[in-house]
């Protein structure tokens, strides 16, 4: 190892006024100044702007620095601009070390006086750290040209196609036997009113033909490994007992199934389904699957396989069972949605007491043209509502269920209202508590659905309950105030639609802890930043697209999703990554050979030399978790760049 | 089962709640063993006047029950339930009224470490429902009696405590247990309007109404209370209406009817609706 | 009590959760005592007890562990194993004189900014209460 002395730059930043003037930035900078090995230190006004950077590179040249240390924000913020400055000054990137001053001083310590003296602490540290800093080898690895998108709804669909238009082979797996999602249910999209089929069914056309695109419905992904450029995913392919190259998707097996009153899913239990199904008339693909739970000849053992009689492709298998594929990508993106709330906990709202009470996704169904009631809006009875009430903030902002905002529900509640006025001429009464339109044109049709004549009222309601005040006036009767007026009101309805709100899609833990996302503290994924990587992850190569990250609508979703196929595809583009410096490493000369970091590495990354008999760090399969570091009794076993030298040297300083 | 018993002051008037607690408990093999020396809860009306004075009167009470060896204060009136809840709520969770109300109780040499859980009776019998003597034998009610419950407004607000808080259904599932059926409505809940009967007899009369009109919607004959002041609300509050009124009975009573205890030890004839085509015994 | 002991605390924490939480809880201004110095690593599971003792030996008053909650490490187990390793230097700390309540392990999540706040709040309450790291005072060893 080289032994050079060191020479040290320190740079404290003002960051503005959000490090100085709390933490006295001056005090600091006179302090590092006499630390040792310290050549230079100065305060700055801002380190990471150009002018900030080209100073560090100066006086790396004019001084002959060979480690530097920057006080200034996080380095999750910085490390890699500052880094980077190091370089191009012709220094290792790997002799720097930050020290977090505003983060963990001048932003959380209301007095500044012990602002100042942490952060001198901090300083301190990075400084005895830095100076056991050395050069580190990194290699280039060849990224693997394809993209796993899992999650077939449109966030899922428009990543997929703008990876494969961008020339990348694509994966894109959906659990349910068609992608789609919850916009396929959809009639209406709200603000502009189009039609939800005419702006889907061409994209999920697309995404079933194009040819660098391969779907996998019905499948899960069951297990995710490797590192950015190389993921190994295993996937589930549930039996769909028919086969997907002999099926011509022309239904008769549908029609033919006698099993026929199995509660449709995809009509939100508004209809049946026969058991051998595909979801909606535009299913991508037409392949339908036999539901096994249901079907006669499957589940009760019975003598049937109608279906497979008058299937004249011959492309009905009762013999199909679950397989496996194991599948290598360079990015995953990961685009689950949500899934809407249940309210039957909210026993207030009457669902599932009450026929007339509907889900917004029972009522899209409703309201749909390939629906139960094939678009018209009906009661149970057959009957035309004459008035129709729409509870905003089911579940959402509400500290029993879900404590945020939903953020679509006032708009497809607004959505909801012109399409009850328009279909039926029915009296409708919105109750919201905030209206909260922000969005493109979503101002302005608030205000259309308001001219259309629609009762507003701002005021949650209290309970729907079929009670009937006057006899004939409508089959349930919802009570609220009205805290415009501070009245409270007794309303006689028909129908009422509670609008509920969105939460991360069934099984999201499991993708989370597969893919090695975090979740906040109601099971969204996080990004890497809530403002600058809002599609990135904390794990490099794999990205965030739609609902999962968080409730938002179809144009943010969308947004979304091309932005993270763009991260996705630049970085196949690139071609190759440079591997993490920051792995293990077992010195032979110290290791005694007595494997107990073998059975701590999470990766298998750790093999025995059996000539040698010493263990040895596979360096494409480390990840640098330092599991071998803390077992190794020997101590020989290191994580370059948390060597115990370093850690150590870290403490000390800190509590000189 | 033995349960340390805090009729409350209304209990002892309630037309026919004493008997027929009294010969159902005797029947399933329930000893009532009554907090010696009780005194009122104060209800809602100590606790809007002098919020000092109404923890001293609850932490008297859970003191009492405490030194006579009681884990928990069975109620029969949601009031009751609803004060003591309340009372236990904030004594349990802010020591400084818990030292007010020691200071208080010092006069009596009474100490209170921790307020004593409060239960309904409804709630304990339904919980020890398996130990309890059942007779055997089918439903003693006649078919043409339609059975609604009644909880009222104070048993699981704010408490949440039963489940389904807002249609709870309890005394449906205990009465099964007797064999007896009930109707299905939606009043179950709904506030009655007791505390306002006197100040606002009006408004009273469109909240009992309320009640009775959705119980008799739904096919009810005879409603069945678990509190003296919903009982006796809603009972009065048909009177000099031009309907056909419905009886409106305790809990225990209709149990007792079901459970074939002769209608005389239950003191039925105490309800202002009466209660007719029952056996006579 | 001595009432103008201000403890130094070292908080060793992983970089994927409780650093996170810690940059979140200084983004969003929350305000806790200015005795924690945090430590990043990449892992809990790279913590050698050897820097736990370490740090009691050079005078810490007490030694903070941050990591992901059970389930969330970014390297799948390593906080598991820190909750083993952690443990049973936890048991020895009493034979070199050090009351182990100046050691504790905590699970902070990425998003949970004001635990962290809290813990560290916490924390400090309770060193202060336990006194200064008897090594500034006694011979130990
Ligand atoms: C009632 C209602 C009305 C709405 N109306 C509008 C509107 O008018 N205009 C508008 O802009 N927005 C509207 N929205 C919002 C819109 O639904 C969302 O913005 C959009 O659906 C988000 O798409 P997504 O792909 O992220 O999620 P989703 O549509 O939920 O798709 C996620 C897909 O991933 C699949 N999946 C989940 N987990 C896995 C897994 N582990 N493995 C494989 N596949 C998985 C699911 O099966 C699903 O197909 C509405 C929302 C609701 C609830
Ligand atoms: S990464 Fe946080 S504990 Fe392992």
């Amino acid at each position: 190892m080289n032994r050079e002395i060191p020479r040290i730059g320190v740079y404290v930043c003002h960051c503005g006024m959000n490090i100085a003037p709390q933490v006295d930035v001056e005090q600091v900078a006179g302090f590092a100044g006499r630390l040792e090995h310290v050549v230079v230190a100065r305060d700055y006004k801002f380190m990471c702007s150009n002018p900030g950077q080209e100073l560090i590179e100066d006086d790396i040249k004019a001084h002959n620095l060979n480690r530097v240390v920057v006080a200034s924000c996080s380095p999750r913020m910085h490390e890699a601009t500052f880094r980077k400055a190091c370089q191009k000054a012709g220094l290792s990137p790997y002799n720097f070390q930050m020290a977090n001053i505003r983060e963990q001083a001048s932003w959380v310590t209301a007095d500044s006086g012990r602002a100042t003296a942490k952060a001198k602490d901090l300083v301190a540290a990075a400084v005895r750290r830095v100076a056991f800093h050395h050069p580190l080898q990194t290699r280039q690895v060849e990224v693997n040209k394809s993209v796993l998108v899992i999650g077939g709804g449109i966030a899922g669909i428009q990543a997929a196609i703008s990876a494969a238009d961008a020339g990348y082979k694509v994966y894109l797996v959906e659990r349910e036997p068609s992608i789609g999602g919850h916009m396929a249910k959809f009639d209406k999209t709200f603000p502009t009113l189009d039609c939800a089929a005419c702006i889907m069914t061409p994209k999920t056309v697309i995404a079933g033909q194009h040819e660098n695109i391969e779907l996998l419905t019905y499948c899960e992904v069951v297990g995710l490994e490797g590192f950015v450029g190389n993921y190994k995913a295993r996937i589930l392919k549930k039996p769909r007992y028919v086969d997907e190259d002999k099926c011509t998707g022309c239904g008769t097996c549908m029609e033919k199934c006698p099993t026929r009153k199995i509660p449709s899913g995809f009509e939100e239990n508004l209809t049946f389904r026969p058991a051998i199904y595909s979801p909606f008339p535009q299913a991508v693909p037409k392949t339908p699957v036999i539901d096994a739970d249901n079907c006669r000849l499957l589940a009760k053992n019975k003598r049937c396989g109608v279906c497979a009689k008058f299937c004249e492709a011959d492309a009905i298998d009762f013999n199909q069972e679950p397989r496996h594929l194991e599948i290598t990508v360079g990015a995953v993106i990961v685009a689950t949605g949500f899934s809407a709330f249940d309210p039957s906990p909210m026993v207030q709202y009457g669902y599932g007491l009450y026929p007339e009470v509907y889900t917004s996704l029972q009522f899209e169904r409703l309201n749909n043209a390939t629906g139960p009631t094939a678009g018209r809006i009906l009661m149970k009875d057959g009957r035309v509502p004459r008035k129709v009430a729409i509870i905003h903030c089911v579940g959402s902002r509400d500290k029993n269920h879900l404590p945020y905002c939903s953020r679509v529900c006032c708009m497809y509640s607004l959505k909801f209202s012109h399409l009850v006025r328009e279909k039926t001429g029915a009296e409708v009464w919105s109750f919201y508590i905030d209206m909260r339109s922000p969005g493109k044109l979503y101002e302005e049709f608030y205000n259309r659905v308001q001219a259309e004549g629609v009762h507003l009222v701002r005021g949650k309601v209290a309970m729907v309950t079929d009670i009937v005040d006057q006899p004939g006036s409508g089959n349930l009767t919802v009570v609220a105030e009205n805290t415009l007026t501070g009245r409270n009101l007794r309303l006689p309805v028909d129908m009422v639609i509670l609008s509920v709100g969105l939460q991360p899609a069934r099984g999201a833990e499991e993708v989370a802890r597969m893919t090695g996302i975090s979740t906040d503290g109601d099971g969204w994924f996080t990004e890497l930043h809530a403002k600058l990587a809002p599609v990135n992850t904390p794990t490099a190569g794999i990205f965030l697209a739609g609902c999962c990250q968080g409730p938002k609508d179809i144009p943010d979703t969308v947004a979304q999703a091309m932005a993270a196929a763009g991260q996705a595809t630049a970085l196949l583009a690139k071609g190759t990554v440079e591997t993490q410096a920051e792995i293990s490493s077992i010195d032979p000369d110290t290791c005694s050979g007595c494997r107990s970091c073998l059975e701590v590495c999470p990766y298998n990354a750790i093999y025995f030399d059996e000539g040698r008999r010493v263990a040895v760090v596979n360096d494409a399969l480390c990840q640098g978790c330092g599991s071998c570091a803390a077992t190794c009794p020997s101590s020989a076993a290191a994580v370059a760049q948390f060597n115990d030298r370093q850690v150590m040297a870290e403490i000390d300083a800190i509590l000189a | 089962m033995i349960y340390g018993f805090f009729p409350g002051c209304a209990y002892q008037a309630a037309a026919g709640y004493k008997e027929s607690v009294d010969s159902l408990c005797n029947l399933l093999g329930i000893e009532l063993r009554e907090i010696e020396d009780w005194n009122c809860c104060g209800a809602t009306a100590a606790f809007s006047c002098d919020r000092h004075k109404a923890l001293a009167l609850t932490g008297r009470l859970f003191a009492l029950a405490a030194r006579q060896g009681f884990d928990e204060i069975v109620t029969v009136c949601n009031a009751c339930y609803s004060t003591l809840k309340k009372a236990a709520k904030l004594l349990g969770s802010d020591p400084g009224l818990l030292e007010n109300v020691n200071r208080s109780l010092k006069a009596e040499s009474l100490e209170l470490s921790a307020p004593v859980p409060v239960k309904h009776l409804l709630e304990v019998m339904f919980r020890d429902r398996e130990k309890l003597s059942w007779p055997e034998g089918p439903c003693r009610l006649p078919k043409d009696i339609k059975v609604a419950t009644y909880y009222g407004c104070q048993l699981t607000r704010p408490w949440q405590n039963v489940p389904r808080a807002l249609r709870p259904d309890l005394m449906e599932q205990l009465f099964t247990v007797a064999g007896l059926e009930t109707v299905d409505h939606s009043a179950r809940t709904l506030c009655c309007g007791a505390s306002h009967a006197v100040a606002y007899p009006g408004q009273c009369r469109v909240l009992v109404s309320r009640i009775v009109n959705e119980i008799k919607a739904k096919g009810g004959t005879l409603v069945a209370t678990i509190c003296p002041l919903c009982q006796f609300n809603l009972d009065q509050g048909q009177h000099g209406s031009y309907r056909a009124k419905l009886p409106v009975a305790y809990f225990t009573q209709v149990l007792g009817l079901a459970l074939g205890l002769p209608p005389a030890e239950l003191g039925l004839k105490k309800l202002l609706v009466p209660l007719k085509n029952i056996p006579a015994g | 009590m001595d009432a103008s002991f201000e403890p130094k605390i070292i908080a060793l924490v992983c970089n994927w959760c409780t650093y996170t939480a810690a940059d979140l809880a200084g983004t969003s201004r929350l305000k806790y005592p200015a005795n924690v110095r945090l430590v990043r690593l990449m892992c809990t599971g790279m913590i050698d007890v050897k820097y736990v003792i370490k740090a009691f030996l050079e005078g810490a008053d007490g030694v903070f562990i941050g990591g992901c909650h059970p389930g969330d490490c970014h390297y799948i187990n390593g906080n598991l194993k820190a909750r083993k390793r952690i443990r049973s230097v936890g048991s020895i700390l009493e034979n070199f004189g050090f009351d182990p309540g100046r050691l504790t392990l905590q699970w902070i999540g990425a998003s949970e900014g004001p635990e962290f706040a809290r813990h560290m709040t916490e924390f400090v309450d309770t060193i202060k209460k336990l006194g200064p790291n008897p090594i500034k005072t006694r011979m130990i060893l």
